[in-house]
């Protein structure tokens, strides 16, 4: 009776330490208070810090491309919130020139899809799109295997990773999702007067800027993401060259024209030029294409149909709010920077 | 009269720097970006949008020659509080000779901070395999057949076979008393660029190492 008494308080302890071990948030990813849970949450790829460098290895190294020139952070810059700085298009191998800008890396868990026209699901499978571009890294997943198991610091390191000798596709862009679904930016001034943190509030601009940007912003850059991942068209005249006509080249539906994804906001002091085909330098440039759209524009969002036209000093109301987004302890985290 | 001469001559030859201040020309005038710009009788036009570069050059100002330097300085042709190069050090010069680099040196590249001139955030920087973009030249041009007529060189790349940073030495033009570095884009555009076969150019490589090579065409000697 007393060995079977212990035998139960063991068995007992046991299982309300794993209860306990499954509530525990993952390690390495925490949700930022007040925000809805993420889309990706590591299921069937847990989270490890070793897993979590290799991801980052792997994304700043050019041997995923076919000439070893070009690699994720070519055109991902961590200091510019992971988009491309002052570059409209995208660039790859060969000086290609790709039809759309890079867009940010920011919070990549919460995003149901990937890609300008939402043609991508999954964050994993996300990152076999550029190796396999042509106008970007211009390699087949195979040849990409082939390279790194061939190379013995990565044979040993996703061995250590894995627990494998087997390097396999699927191994290789988990252990990339490890590292950009962890690229979180939830610590800039807008956050911190959300949180009430002692000592940062808004000037009296920023607040009118946030007023006004909940009134006529917010139900497609919705808080506290700054989108709300749905596809939009928002009245830009298709540009002639590039002819990219958006969700429809993905869906070939008529109705899906000129759909592109609503994009974050967070840290968009620094991701420009802005746009799916970068032809906004500047905020204000982007401001006043709303502020002068027609609403009889074709395809244009029913959001669009209604905006008010916001007067120049509306405009830089809202420009001084957005520059709150900017969160400098993510763009300028070692953690994510190039791993030296 | 002898000792006239010779007070105009120490004057002339012998005057003490505080500032650089750069001037941009094209075509015999001052350059204006967003403008075209036809030469001579062709049909052929040119558009400056965009010049941007780093120029490193050393901080003492001084009559010697000095290969190397710690000030790296970015001058943007669309913003004239640029255009002063500043010096550390006020410096006695005798003979208006000044030399710099245009780009940045492959150790300041690699050890960069990350700061100051060299802050990502100013669109400048590629990434940790390939450095910052030296020189970005950007415009229209009818000869382009991008997207446009768009035409965008950005010229980088520190390894060794790659290396886009050319230093260079140029007589400096005095203008009332105070010293002018001329960048004149005429020769370079003309006869470096190509803005037919190579209207874009994003990469290190050898398209980016021909027109490093003409970088010197961007000052008279």
């Amino acid at each position: 009776m007393k060995v079977g008494s212990i035998f139960l308080s063991l068995f007992l302890i046991l299982v309300l330490f794993l209860s306990f071990q499954s509530l525990k948030p993952k390690m390495g990813f925490e949700i930022p208070k007040g925000w809805p849970k993420p889309l990706y949450y590591f299921d069937g790829n847990e989270y490890t810090e070793e897993k979590f460098q290799l991801g980052r290895k792997l994304f700043y190294d050019p041997i995923l491309s076919r000439d070893n020139t070009i690699s994720c952070a070519t055109c991902h810059v961590s200091f510019s919130g992971f988009a491309h700085t002052d570059h409209s298009l995208s660039h790859g191998i060969d000086g290609r020139i790709g039809r759309r800008n890079a867009p940010a890396l920011i919070n990549m868990a919460w995003n149901p899809y990937f890609n300008w026209d939402g043609s991508m699901g999954n964050i994993e499978r996300q990152s076999m799109e550029p190796i396999r571009h042509h106008d970007e890294m211009d390699f087949n997943l195979d040849s990409a295997v082939a390279r790194l198991s061939s190379d013995k610091k990565y044979a040993a390191l996703f061995r250590e990773v894995w627990g494998v000798d087997q390097i396999t596709v699927r191994r290789m862009i988990q252990s990339l999702a490890m590292f950009t679904a962890n690229l979180v930016s939830s610590n800039s001034i807008y956050d911190k007067v959300m949180r009430k943190e002692a000592g940062y509030s808004f000037t009296t601009q920023q607040e009118n800027g946030y007023r006004l940007f909940k009134k006529e912003c917010a139900s497609c850059h919705k808080e506290p993401l700054f989108t709300n991942y749905k596809l939009k068209s928002n009245g830009l005249p298709m540009d002639p060259f590039l002819k990219d006509y958006g969700r429809a080249e993905f869906s070939e539906s008529y109705k899906d024209s000129f759909l592109f994804k609503v994009p974050t906001l967070r840290n968009i002091e620094f991701t420009f030029p802005y746009m799916h085909d970068g032809r906004f330098k500047k905020l204000k440039d982007v401001l006043n294409h709303y502020a002068n759209l027609d609403p009889k524009t074709n395809h244009l969002s029913k959001e669009l149909k209604k905006i008010k036209k916001l007067s120049s000093n509306e405009q830089k109301d809202i420009i001084a709010f957005l520059y709150t987004l900017t969160d400098k302890e993510f763009l300028y985290n070692p953690r994510y920077q190039f791993p030296r | 009269m002898k000792l006239l001469f010779l007070a105009a001559f120490i004057v002339v030859s012998f005057y003490t720097i505080s500032q650089i201040t750069c001037r941009f020309e094209m075509n015999d005038s001052t350059l204006k970006t967003g403008e075209k710009v036809q030469f001579n009788n062709d049909t052929s036009w040119i558009q400056i949008d965009e010049l941007k570069f780093y120029i490193q050059y050393s901080p003492f100002f001084s009559d010697e020659k000095i290969n190397g330097g710690s000030v790296i300085h970015l001058i943007d042709v669309n913003d004239s509080l640029t255009y002063q190069l500043p010096f550390t050090e006020d410096g006695a010069h005798s003979n208006s000779m000044f030399q710099f680099a245009i780009g940045i040196d492959s150790v300041s590249t690699m050890q960069t901070q990350f700061s100051g001139a060299l802050d990502p955030s100013l669109g400048m920087y590629w990434a940790w395999n390939t450095g910052y973009i030296h020189l970005k030249l950007e415009g229209k041009s009818n000869l382009s057949i991008q997207r446009n007529n768009e035409f965008q060189l950005h010229i980088g790349g520190y390894s060794l076979k790659n290396n886009t940073q050319r230093w260079l030495e140029t007589k400096l033009k005095i203008v009332d008393g105070k010293p002018k570095l001329i960048f004149d884009l005429t020769k370079f555009v003309l006869e470096t660029v190509n803005f037919q076969k190579s209207p874009m150019i994003m990469i290190p490589g050898i398209e980016a190492v021909q027109i490093a090579n003409g970088f010197h065409k961007l000052v008279h000697p």
